[in-house]
C-alpha cells in the first residue's frame, strides 16, 4: 500500500514491579508527544522481593498483556520498539526462562537492564527535565531514584556526577520487609526507620549533610507524593516543602495501612507503599539541610523513547555518560589516592593513540570510554596492596559502580589495568584464558594501547609535553617532544611494543623530538 | 366478538358451573394459602414491614420521591395521549397506540416481572419512593388495568370510527356478508390451514409451551367418553399478516384480523368435535433473568439466557373480554397465573399490528421529517477528516443525516492512510452498513476492533450474529466486560498523516443504528483533539483489558468519575447560587431515577439554582414542592420523533459548560455501564446546543409539564404561537442550508 511520508513512531514496553507498561510515542517537528500510554497491573515485585520467582500465573498473565501491547503496536504501524525491564526480572531467579517464555510466546526480546543503565537513564531524563524547566542546581545535589527493587543514590556536584550507588533497597521491597516487621510489633515505625538507617549506614557522604544543597527524588509514589501534598506540577516538576511531606508522613506513622488509607482516601495497597516510600523520604531528608525536596516525573520509557525517536539523543546520551562516568572515576581516583597528573597525562596519550588509530583497531566510543576509565583509576590497587596492585586494581574496578558504567565496560577496563610493561594477556592468565575469543580480542587490542600509553609515563613524571601519532603503509610513529631524558620511558616503550605488534601485526615507533622551549607542536 | 358455544344440558351448565365454583375456590385457596405461606416463611419481614409502613405512613405520603414503575406507566400514558391528541394524523395515532403496546409488553417482561420477583422472595424493602413491593403491586395492576381499558377505548371508541370514515374497516367474524365469509374460509384453507397445528391438551398431551408473547386460540371442546370438556390450543402463525384484506366493496376496504378467521375455520382443524367456545389469548413471559457474567465464555452464556429467557414464568394474560369462564379457569389454572394480572380486553390483543395496519394508506401521517445531507457542519466540505482537522463538527439527528456517521466509518475503511479503527457498538440495525463498514476495513488489512455489548436486552441474537460476523471478517472482537454494560458511544479512527498519526473520534448520544437513527433524536460530535484521542484510546485500552482505566482529561466515564463528575458540578452550581452568581442547569434525559442525583438537586432547588429538566420518560424527581423543588420545572416531549439525545448545561457561574452524553440519570447508567459524558468546547457549537436546549424548553405543543401531584398537562398556549421543537429543529438546518446555499452563490 502506498504510503504518505510520516514521522517517526515508536514503541517502549517496559515490564516494572507492579505493572507491564507501555509506551507508544511519536514526534512533530522535533518534539515528542505520547499516542498511548499504557498500565496492566502485575504483582511481579511482590512475588520476586517474597519468593525470588515469577510464578507461572503472572508469566501468562504478563504474556497476555504483552499480547494487547503488541496488537496495539501493529494498529500503530510501528516497526520500532524496545522492551525493558528492571529489577523486577533482574531479581528473579527464573529470569532467563521468564525471558525465553516472552519471546516464544509473543516474539518479544527483552532485555533486562543493569542497575546501573536503568538508573543513569532515568537520572538522564531528570537532567534534561530540570534543564529544561531552566533549573539549575548549584553546589551538591542528591539525586535519588525510588525504584520498585533498588534504591538509586547518585551525588552531582554542580553539573557533573560524582558519585553514585544502588542499593538493594527499593519501595516494593521494603513495604515487603516493613508488612512483615508490622505483623509483628505496634512499634514498626521505629524498626522501619532503624532497618533503612543501615541500609544507607554504607553511604558516609550522607552523614555529610552540611555539604548537600538539593535533594531531588525520583520513581516510586511520586505523583501521589504531590497530590497528597496539594503540590501542584510545574514543567513536570513537583517543588514539595520538607515540611509537607513530614506532615504527610506523621499521618502514616504508626498507623496501620487500613486507618491510613482511610484517612487519605486511598487504596490500602497504596497507603502501605506510601508509607515505605515516605520513610525513604524522611530518612534521606534528615541527612540533607533542604527546605524542599524536588520531585521530577522522569520515566525510564521516557528516557528510551527520546533516544529512539530524537536525533542525535542518542549521541547526546552518549556524551553525557562519557562526561559523567569520568567525574565519578576521578571523584574515586582521589579516594584511592591515584596519581591524578599520571592518570591525566595516561588518559590523554591513550585517547591521542586511540583516536589516530581508529582504522587499525576498528573500535567506537565504548570502548574509548573504558580507555579512558582505566587510565584515571588503574593504580586503585596500590592502596589495598603495592605488592599485588595490578590484581588488586584488577578486582576494585569491576566491582565498582560508576555512575553510567555498564558491567561489561567495568570488567573490560579491570582487564586492560591488569597488566603493565611487564605482564601482558596471555592464556597463562585465569582470568584471560577465561574469555571468549572475541572478548580476549578487545582486551588485548585496549590492553596493547593502553600499556604503550602508560609506558610512556612510567616514571610518572610527565616528562612528554606532547605526543603525535601517525599510522600509515603498516607503520605507526609515535612522536613525542620533550625536554628531558626519556630513557626510562624509551626501555618501557620497547617492552610493550612487542605485544602491540602481536595485536596489530604492526611495531609501533616512539621516536623523541627535543622540545627547546615549546616549539614543538601536539599537545598530551 | 362472540365466542362460539353449542348448547349444553341443565347437568352439562351444572358440572361447568360446579367445575368453575371449584377453580374459583381452589384459586381463593390457592391465593390464602400463598399469602399464607409467605407470611409463614417470613414472618419478621412482613410484622417488620408493615410496623415500618405504619410508622412512614405520614412520610411516605410526602416523599418528595415517585415510583419508578408507576411514573414508566404515566410516560406510557403521554405516549397514549400523543396519539390522541387533536392534530396528530389518524394514521399516527395507530402507530402511537402500538408504540404503547410494545412499550407494554418490555414493562411486563422486565419491570412488572421484577416486582413479581420481590414479591416470590419476600423481598419487602421499601424504594425511594417508600413503596414495597407488596404495596407497589396492586398499584401497579390497577393502573396497567386503567391503562389498557384506555388504550381500548381509544381503539374502539376513537380509532375504529376515524378508519371507517377513510373507509377502512376492521370487521369482527359476525360482521362479514356471505362473500366475505367465502373469502374468509378460502383464505384460511389454501393460506392457513397448512401451518396450523392443533395442539389438545389432556392427560396424555401436556399444555404446550407458547413462545412470549405469541397470539393464540384457547379452543374448549365438546365433552367426550372420557374427559368433561376438553381444551386445544392454536397458535396464530407469525409468520402470517395479522390482517386480511377482503375484496373491496363499493370503495371500502374491509380487513379481518388473523385469529378471527381462524376461530371462523376452527371446525376444520378440529373435524368431528363440538367447539363450545374459543377464544384469542396471549402471555408475557418474564424475561429480567440473570446472566453469569463470571463464565468464561460469555457467548456461549447469553446464548443459554436467550434459551432460557424464552421459558421465563408467565407474568400476564391477556384475554378477550368475550372469553367464556370456562375457557379463561382453565387458561389461569394451567398457566398458574393469579387473577390480578388476568387482562380482559375489549379488542384485539397485541396492538402492534398496528404499525403495518398504518402503512394501509397514505397521507394520513406527519409530514416526514427529512434530514439534511450532509449536515450543516458538514457542507461544502470533501474531505471528512481534513473538515474535522479545520475544527470540531457537531451533528444533531435526525435533522441531520446519520449518513455522515456512516460515511466517517466507510471512508476510514476505504483510506489507505487509516491505520485502525475501533468502535463500540450496542444496538445496530439488521443489515448494519455500519458493521458491513468495518468488516471491509478489516478486509482492507486496517486493524479493527469492536466492543459488541452481548447484553444489550433483547438485541441479544442480533449482537451475536454480528458478532459472528466480524470476528470472521478479522476484526477483533470484544465481548463486553463482566458485570459492566458498554453503553457508551464511541468511534475512533487512527491515520497516518504527513505531521504524524491523528485519532479522528465520534462521539454520540445514540447508538449506531441507521434505522432508529431515523426516528430517534440524537446528537454526535466529531473531533481530532489530541487530549479527547488520549482519552478515548485509553477508553478501548481499557476496554479491551489492555490497561488499567486512565486519568481522563477531557471525557467523564461512568462508572468511575461519573457519578462524582456530576456530584461535583452540581455543588459547585449550589456553592455558586449562594454566592449570588449566576445558577442555572439544564438536563435533557430520558430517564431520572438515581435517588442521590434527584436529592442533589433537591439540595440545588432549596439553594436558588433554576434547574430546567427534560425528561422524557420515567422521573422519580416530584417538581414544584413547596421547599423542596420549587425551583425544578419538568417537561416531558412526547412527538414524532423519540427523544434520545443526552444533554447537560451547567451555568457556571456565567461562563456556561455544555456536555452531550450517553448517560441517563439512573443507578445503571452511573454505576453499573461504562458511559461517557464529553463537553462541547467550541463555542459556536455550544451556542448551537444551548440553543437546542431553549428550544426544547419553549415547545407548547409536544411538551407536557410534570405538576407536583406528579401528573402531566400540555402547555395552555393562551393564543402564542405553536413551537413544535422536532418541526422547528427540522426547520431550522434547512434555513441553515439555504443560507449556505445562497452564501456560495
Amino acid at each position: 500500500m502506498a504510503q504518505k511520508k510520516t514521522a517517526d513512531i515508536a514503541a517502549v514496553i517496559h515490564i516494572g514491579g507492579n505493572a507491564a507498561r507501555l509506551r507508544i510515542s511519536q514526534v512533530k517537528k522535533g518534539k515528542i508527544f505520547d499516542l498511548e500510554k499504557l498500565e496492566y497491573p502485575l504483582m511481579i515485585g511482590h512475588e520476586v522481593f517474597s519468593n525470588k520467582k515469577i510464578s507461572f500465573s503472572t508469566i501468562h498473565e504478563l504474556n497476555k498483556a504483552l499480547a494487547g501491547f503488541m496488537q496495539l503496536i501493529g494498529e500503530y504501524g510501528v516497526e520500532e520498539y524496545r522492551a525493558v525491564a528492571a529489577s523486577a526480572l533482574r531479581d528473579a531467579q527464573n529470569r532467563i526462562l521468564v525471558v525465553d517464555q516472552l519471546k516464544v510466546q509473543n516474539g518479544i526480546d527483552v532485555e533486562v537492564l543493569e542497575n546501573s543503565v536503568e538508573k543513569t537513564l532515568i537520572y538522564y531524563k531528570i537532567s534534561r527535565t530540570l534543564d529544561e524547566a531552566g533549573i539549575l542546581l548549584p553546589g551538591r545535589t542528591l539525586y535519588t531514584f525510588v525504584g520498585s527493587g533498588t534504591l538509586g543514590l547518585a551525588l552531582a556536584e554542580g553539573q557533573n556526577m560524582v558519585y553514585a550507588q544502588n542499593l538493594p533497597m527499593g519501595a516494593l521491597k521494603y513495604n515487603e520487609i516493613i508488612t512483615d516487621i508490622k505483623r509483628n510489633t505496634e512499634e514498626f515505625s521505629q524498626i522501619a526507620e532503624e532497618y533503612l538507617q543501615a541500609v544507607l549506614k554504607s553511604q558516609n557522604f550522607l552523614n555529610d549533610s552540611e555539604h548537600i544543597h538539593n535533594l531531588v527524588i525520583s520513581g516510586s509514589s511520586l505523583e501521589l507524593v504531590a497530590r497528597l501534598t496539594d503540590t501542584a506540577e510545574e514543567n513536570g516538576i513537583y517543588r514539595v516543602p520538607r515540611k509537607k511531606i513530614v506532615a504527610l508522613y506523621d499521618k502514616l506513622k504508626d498507623a496501620n495501612s487500613y486507618a491510613a488509607a482511610a484517612k487519605l482516601n486511598i487504596s490500602e495497597n497504596a497507603a502501605s507503599l506510601l508509607y515505605a516510600v515516605l520513610t525513604i523520604y524522611t530518612e534521606l531528608m534528615r541527612r540533607v539541610d533542604v527546605t524542599e525536596v524536588i520531585l521530577p516525573r522522569a520515566a525510564l520509557t521516557e528516557s528510551i523513547m527520546e533516544q529512539m525517536l530524537i536525533s542525535g539523543a542518542k549521541k547526546t546520551y552518549r556524551e553525557y555518560i562519557r562526561q559523567n562516568a569520568l567525574s565519578c572515576a576521578r571523584k574515586m581516583a582521589v579516594v584511592y589516592e591515584c596519581n591524578e597528573a599520571h592518570g591525566e597525562f595516561v588518559l590523554n596519550a591513550v585517547v591521542t593513540i586511540f583516536d589516530k588509530l581508529k582504522k587499525l583497531h576498528g573500535l567506537g566510543a565504548n570502548e574509548r570510554l573504558v580507555l579512558e576509565l582505566a587510565a584515571i583509576l588503574h593504580e586503585c590497587g596500590n592502596v589495598v596492596s603495592a605488592r599485588n596492585h595490578l590484581a588488586a586494581a584488577f578486582d576494585m574496578l569491576r566491582r565498582s559502580e560508576i555512575y553510567g558504567v555498564t558491567f561489561k565496560q567495568r570488567l573490560l577496563a579491570a582487564y586492560v589495568v591488569k597488566y603493565d610493561e611487564f605482564s601482558a594477556p596471555n592464556v597463562g592468565d585465569a582470568d584471560y584464558a577465561a574469555l571468549t575469543d572475541k572478548e580476549r580480542t578487545l582486551v588485548s587490542k585496549l590492553a596493547a594501547m593502553f600499556r604503550l600509553a602508560k609506558a610512556l609515563d612510567v616514571s610518572g613524571r610527565q616528562k612528554i609535553n606532547s605526543l603525535a601519532v601517525q599510522y600509515k603503509e603498516n607503520s605507526v610513529l609515535i612522536t613525542a617532544s620533550t625536554a628531558e631524558g626519556v630513557f626510562f620511558e624509551e626501555w618501557a616503550f620497547k617492552d610493550c611494543a612487542a605485544f602491540f605488534k602481536l595485536v596489530f601485526g604492526v611495531a609501533p615507533i616512539l621516536r623523541i623530538k627535543r622540545d627547546i622551549q615549546g616549539l614543538s607542536g601536539g599537545t598530551v | 366478538m362472540k365466542s362460539t358455544k353449542g348448547s349444553k344440558t341443565g347437568k352439562e351448565k351444572d358440572t361447568v358451573k360446579e367445575k368453575t365454583k371449584t377453580a374459583e375456590k381452589t384459586k381463593t385457596a390457592d391465593k390464602k394459602t400463598a399469602k399464607s405461606t409467605a407470611k409463614k416463611s417470613a414472618p419478621k419481614a412482613t410484622t417488620e414491614a408493615a410496623t415500618k409502613r405504619e410508622k412512614n405512613e405520614g412520610e411516605k405520603k410526602s416523599s418528595p420521591y415517585y415510583n419508578r414503575e408507576l411514573s414508566w406507566l404515566d410516560f406510557n400514558m403521554r405516549v397514549l395521549e400523543a396519539g390522541m391528541r387533536d392534530g396528530t394524523p389518524l394514521m399516527e395515532r395507530l402507530r402511537f397506540l402500538a408504540i404503547t403496546g410494545s412499550n407494554l409488553d418490555e414493562f411486563f417482561m422486565v419491570r412488572f416481572a421484577g416486582v413479581l420477583d420481590n414479591l416470590r422472595e419476600n423481598f419487602f424493602k421499601p424504594d425511594a419512593s417508600g413503596l414495597s413491593a407488596d404495596e407497589l403491586f396492586p398499584l401497579l395492576a390497577k393502573k396497567t388495568k386503567d391503562f389498557m381499558a384506555r388504550q381500548y377505548s381509544f381503539y374502539n371508541d376513537k380509532l375504529l370510527p376515524m378508519l371507517q370514515k377513510e373507509n377502512l374497516t376492521i370487521k369482527s367474524p359476525e360482521e362479514l356478508d356471505g362473500s366475505q365469509r367465502s373469502f374468509a374460509a378460502d383464505y384460511f384453507k389454501k393460506v392457513m390451514f397448512p401451518v396450523l397445528t392443533p395442539l389438545a391438551v389432556d392427560r396424555s398431551r401436556p399444555f404446550p409451551f407458547l413462545a412470549n408473547r405469541s397470539l393464540n386460540i384457547a379452543v374448549c371442546l365438546a365433552a367426550d367418553k372420557e374427559e368433561d370438556e376438553r381444551f386445544a390450543v392454536v397458535q396464530v402463525p407469525s409468520i402470517l399478516p395479522r390482517f386480511v384484506e377482503m375484496p373491496q366493496k363499493g370503495g371500502e376496504r374491509i380487513f379481518v384480523l388473523a385469529e378471527d378467521i381462524i376461530i371462523l375455520g376452527l371446525s376444520q382443524l378440529f373435524v368431528g368435535q363440538e367447539i363450545i367456545s374459543a377464544a384469542p389469548f396471549r402471555i408475557t413471559r418474564d424475561s429480567d433473568l440473570d446472566i453469569d457474567e463470571g463464565t468464561e465464555n460469555l457467548m456461549v452464556e447469553i446464548e443459554e439466557y436467550i434459551r432460557r429467557r424464552k421459558r421465563g414464568r408467565p407474568v400476564r394474560l391477556e384475554l378477550s373480554a368475550k372469553c367464556d369462564a370456562a375457557l379463561r379457569d382453565f387458561l389461569t389454572e394451567i398457566l398458574g397465573i393469579d387473577e390480578l394480572n388476568v387482562y380482559e380486553l375489549d379488542g384485539p390483543l397485541d396492538l402492534t399490528f398496528l404499525f403495518k395496519f398504518a402503512a394501509v394508506k397514505n397521507g394520513l401521517s406527519f409530514e416526514p421529517i427529512v434530514p439534511i445531507d450532509p449536515p450543516l457542519d458538514f457542507w461544502g466540505t470533501e474531505d471528512i477528516f481534513a473538515a474535522i482537522r479545520e475544527r470540531d463538527r457537531l451533528v444533531h439527528h435526525p435533522y441531520e443525516s446519520f449518513g455522515i456517521v456512516m460515511n466517517f466509518i466507510k471512508t476510514a475503511a476505504e483510506d489507505e492512510n487509516v491505520l485502525a479503527i475501533k468502535q463500540t457498538l450496542y444496538r445496530v440495525s439488521g443489515n448494519s452498513p455500519i458493521v458491513a463498514a468495518l468488516i471491509r476495513a478489516a478486509e482492507l488489512g486496517k486493524q479493527v476492533t469492536v466492543l459488541v455489548e452481548l447484553k444489550a436486552r433483547f438485541d441479544e441474537e442480533n449482537n451475536i450474529v454480528w458478532a459472528k460476523k466480524l470476528e470472521k471478517a478479522g476484526c477483533h472482537v470484544v465481548y463486553g466486560l463482566s458485570g459492566l454494560k458498554i453503553h457508551c458511544k464511541i468511534a475512533m479512527v487512527v491515520r497516518r498523516e504527513e505531521d504524524g498519526i491523528r485519532r479522528y473520534i465520534h462521539l454520540g448520544t445514540g447508538n449506531y443504528n441507521d434505522s432508529t437513527a431515523r426516528i430517534y433524536t440524537d446528537m454526535g460530535l466529531f473531533t481530532c483533539r489530541e487530549p479527547v484521542g488520549i482519552d478515548a484510546a485509553g477508553l478501548f485500552n481499557m476496554l479491551t483489558g489492555y490497561s488499567n482505566p486512565p486519568e481522563f482529561n477531557r471525557l467523564v466515564a461512568a462508572p468511575r468519575d461519573m457519578r462524582r463528575f456530576f456530584e461535583e458540578t452540581i455543588k459547585s452550581e449550589i456553592n455558586n447560587a449562594r454566592a449570588g452568581l449566576k445558577a442555572k442547569i439544564i438536563v435533557k434525559i430520558n430517564s431520572l431515577v438515581d435517588s442521590d442525583m434527584i436529592k442533589l438537586l433537591y439540595d440545588a432547588s432549596a439553594a436558588g439554582v433554576k434547574i430546567n429538566l427534560i425528561v422524557r420518560g420515567i422521573c422519580c424527581l416530584i417538581p414544584s414542592l413547596a421547599e423542596i423543588s420549587e425551583n425544578i420545572k419538568v417537561v416531558s416531549i412526547v412527538g414524532q420523533l423519540l427523544e434520545h439525545s443526552r444533554i447537560f448545561y451547567f451555568e457556571n457561574g456565567g461562563n456556561p459548560k455544555v456536555y452531550l452524553g450517553s448517560a441517563d440519570w439512573m443507578p445503571r447508567n452511573l454505576d453499573r455501564r461504562v458511559e461517557l459524558v464529553f463537553p462541547v468546547d467550541e463555542d459556536s457549537l455550544k451556542e448551537r446546543v444551548i440553543n437546542i436546549l431553549n428550544i426544547l424548553l419553549a415547545d407548547n405543543v409536544n411538551a407536557q409539564t410534570m405538576q407536583s401531584d406528579k401528573s402531566y398537562l400540555y402547555a395552555n398556549r393562551r393564543g402564542k404561537p405553536p413551537v413544535n421543537s422536532h418541526r422547528e429543529f427540522s426547520r431550522l438546518v434547512r434555513e441553515g442550508l439555504k443560507m449556505k446555499e445562497t452564501l456560495l452563490q
